[in-house]
């Protein structure tokens, strides 16, 4: 928690206009009206508060909507490698999203009319909620889902979303591509406070209904069969779960693109440092997520200044070494 | 008590149990034997509340079992699964704990702690508390999760226990330890369901032992009036020489060759 609020403040301070940390404390303190008088550079405060915070805002939510749905499909797919991919939600945004910059079609202009900037958004967020509920259709068998037939569902959506999505790439022309390769790669550039304001219910929602799965969630470790007999009603948990971690990992997506590898790696983190047990694990990976990805922006956007990196580059860079590191000291434990 | 009346299940076109009578009673231990395929493990599914009957009715202390939610049933009767693969690794005392779980919402109280004590220590695994899962062997494996599900109904009377095959793959020792463990929960009121493998260990531990075949009830009573010759032969196919071995109250049976 301390944490995430240093990487918070840290990230507001820094960037191409930095404001140094005397004026940033100064300049909350004028506006919450702790001291009445301001001072500081009025550019500065406007760098702060139409730039910065919906920034780091944007990040905090995002990552702690990635940080979570990580962690609780992980719990319900008994998988440590299951992540909000597996079950087509973000391929679903990511297809729903090319076809909107590709196709241009009239029920996208018609959407683009009465939502303006948003209706690439509402699209990436139409697709996820899409392909998620079909990969949950495919699951279900004499009433029940089962989830082995879940992610195999989830294999054959993600193909089929991926060869669409490969289609819509050729189809392309060379600005169209270029828009879907930065949308692939994720971005908070877009942070406003609207969408800041927009975000915020999809992704309080899970953060707040999610912990009170965790007992659930451990009772599914031992098994779907072991959960149910220990009183768990295990399809309401599974839709619970996969309702919430769309609505958090769809929205987060429709804003900021997909951002690989937090979803996946932040629920392991927190798992190698405190054990398994999903009552601390669900809302510490929503902090962990939170920060990292508060960082991980930050680095994007300070580290070729004035350019920025694109957001999933960095959080896969980062990645992908802490998850080998990981892979390589579990391996380590159990030759023991 | 549990009763079945009339009850038969399918998958698909095949049946797989018909018209089967039973009661199982609290305080009884009640194995259940039979070759492959005979319908055992379906049976523990219908008596455990696990799958509906599609004819007969299922009753649990007089009330129609379909009536019970999953968290009344957690209550009532605790299952001991044939396969127990853990997704994440946890603890060897949070495990036990978690039988706990339809006890309690967010912490155990020290209700809870105590019994999961008690449970640990009467399974000989308390040693084991701080042990990381992953890391036991298959037989101490098999006694905390035996663990698990005692501490699910150790305060509750006259609850149920059942057991799919407890002692697979396990060493002598610890086929007694753990058929000792369950016989003595019957001895303490609670009504036992073991599906069992050796017909020897049904017929030492066992009050009563049901031979099923092809889906339905070959014999039904006790060891000495269940387990013959022909009977072992028609449920299996296997001769076998009864013995009354000196000293040993039990039919005891080994095998003479494939009929």
């Amino acid at each position: 928690m301390g944490l995430l609020v240093a990487v918070m403040i840290a990230s507001a301070c820094l960037g191409a206009v930095h404001i140094r940390l005397c004026d940033f404390f100064a300049i909350v303190a004028y506006r919450t009206g702790v001291n009445p008088q301001a001072h500081y550079q009025p550019q500065q405060e406007a760098v702060l508060f139409a730039l910065r915070f919906p920034r780091v805002l944007l990040g905090v939510l995002v990552g702690a909507g990635l940080g979570i749905s990580g962690a609780s499909l992980q719990g319900l797919f008994r998988n440590p490698l299951a992540d909000s991919g597996l079950i087509g939600i973000s391929s679903g945004a990511s297809l729903f999203a090319v076809m909107m910059i590709v196709l241009e079609a009239t029920i996208f202009k018609q959407l683009q009319q009465a939502t303006g900037y948003y209706a690439l958004s509402l699209a990436a967020f139409a697709g996820a909620c899409i392909t998620t509920f079909a990969v949950y259709r495919i699951s279900i068998q004499q009433g029940r889902s089962d989830v082995s037939v879940l992610l195999l569902g989830g294999i054959a959506i993600n193909a089929l979303a991926g060869a669409l999505i490969g289609l819509m790439t050729y189809m392309a022309t060379d600005e169209q591509l270029r828009n879907i390769t930065f949308w692939n790669l994720g971005s908070l550039g877009g942070a406003t406070w609207k969408s800041v304001t927009a975000l915020s219910p999809f992704i309080a929602i899970p953060v707040v209904a999610l912990p009170f799965l965790s007992k659930s969630l451990n009772a599914f470790a031992l098994g779907e069969a072991q959960a149910r007999h220990m009183g768990v009603n295990t399809g309401l948990v599974k839709r619970l779960v996969i309702v919430l971690a769309t609505m958090a990992v769809g929205s987060s997506v429709a804003i900021s693109g997909i951002i690989g590898f937090v979803g996946l790696i932040i629920p392991h983190i927190i798992r190698m440092a405190f054990g398994a047990d999903h009552r601390l694990l669900i809302p510490a990976s929503a902090i962990l997520g939170a920060a990292v990805l508060t960082l991980a922006d930050l680095v994007s956007r300070t580290i070729v200044a004035p350019a920025e990196l694109p957001l999933g580059v960095i959080t896969a860079l980062l990645g992908a070494p802490v998850f080998i590191y990981i892979i390589m000291s579990r391996k380590r434990r159990t030759q023991l | 008590m549990i009763s079945l009346n009339q009850v038969s299940y399918k998958a698909g076109k095949k049946t797989l149990l018909a018209d089967i009578n039973l009661e199982v009673q609290k305080g009884e231990m009640l194995a259940v034997i039979g070759a492959n395929g005979a319908g055992k493990s379906t049976l523990m599914k219908l008596l455990s509340g696990d799958q509906q009957a599609h004819t007969g009715e299922v009753r649990l202390d007089d009330e129609h079992i379909k009536t019970y939610s999953m968290a009344a049933l957690a209550l009532r009767r605790a299952v001991l699964s044939q396969h127990n693969t853990l997704s994440v690794s946890f603890l060897v005392e949070e495990i036990v704990m978690m039988g706990r779980y339809p006890h309690f919402n967010g912490q155990p109280s020290s209700h809870d702690v105590d019994i999961v004590k008690s449970v640990m220590n009467e399974t000989g695994v308390k040693h084991l508390a701080g042990r990381d899962y992953s890391t036991l062997s298959g037989g101490e494996q098999q006694r905390v999760q035996l663990a698990r599900v005692i501490a699910q109904i150790y305060d509750i009377d006259g609850a149920y226990l059942f057991l799919d095959e407890p002692t697979n793959g396990l060493d002598l020792l610890y086929q007694q330890q753990i058929l000792n463990t369950a016989r003595h929960l019957a001895d303490k009121g609670f009504g036992v369901v073991a599906i069992l493998h050796d017909i020897n260990f049904a017929s030492r531990y066992a009050d009563r032992v049901l031979i099923l075949k092809e889906g339905r009830i070959l014999a039904l009573g006790t060891p000495n009036e269940v387990i013959t010759a022909y009977s072992i032969q028609e449920a299996f196919g296997v001769q076998m020489a009864l013995f009354d071995a000196y000293g040993c109250k039990y039919p005891f049976v080994i095998p003479k060759g494939i009929v």
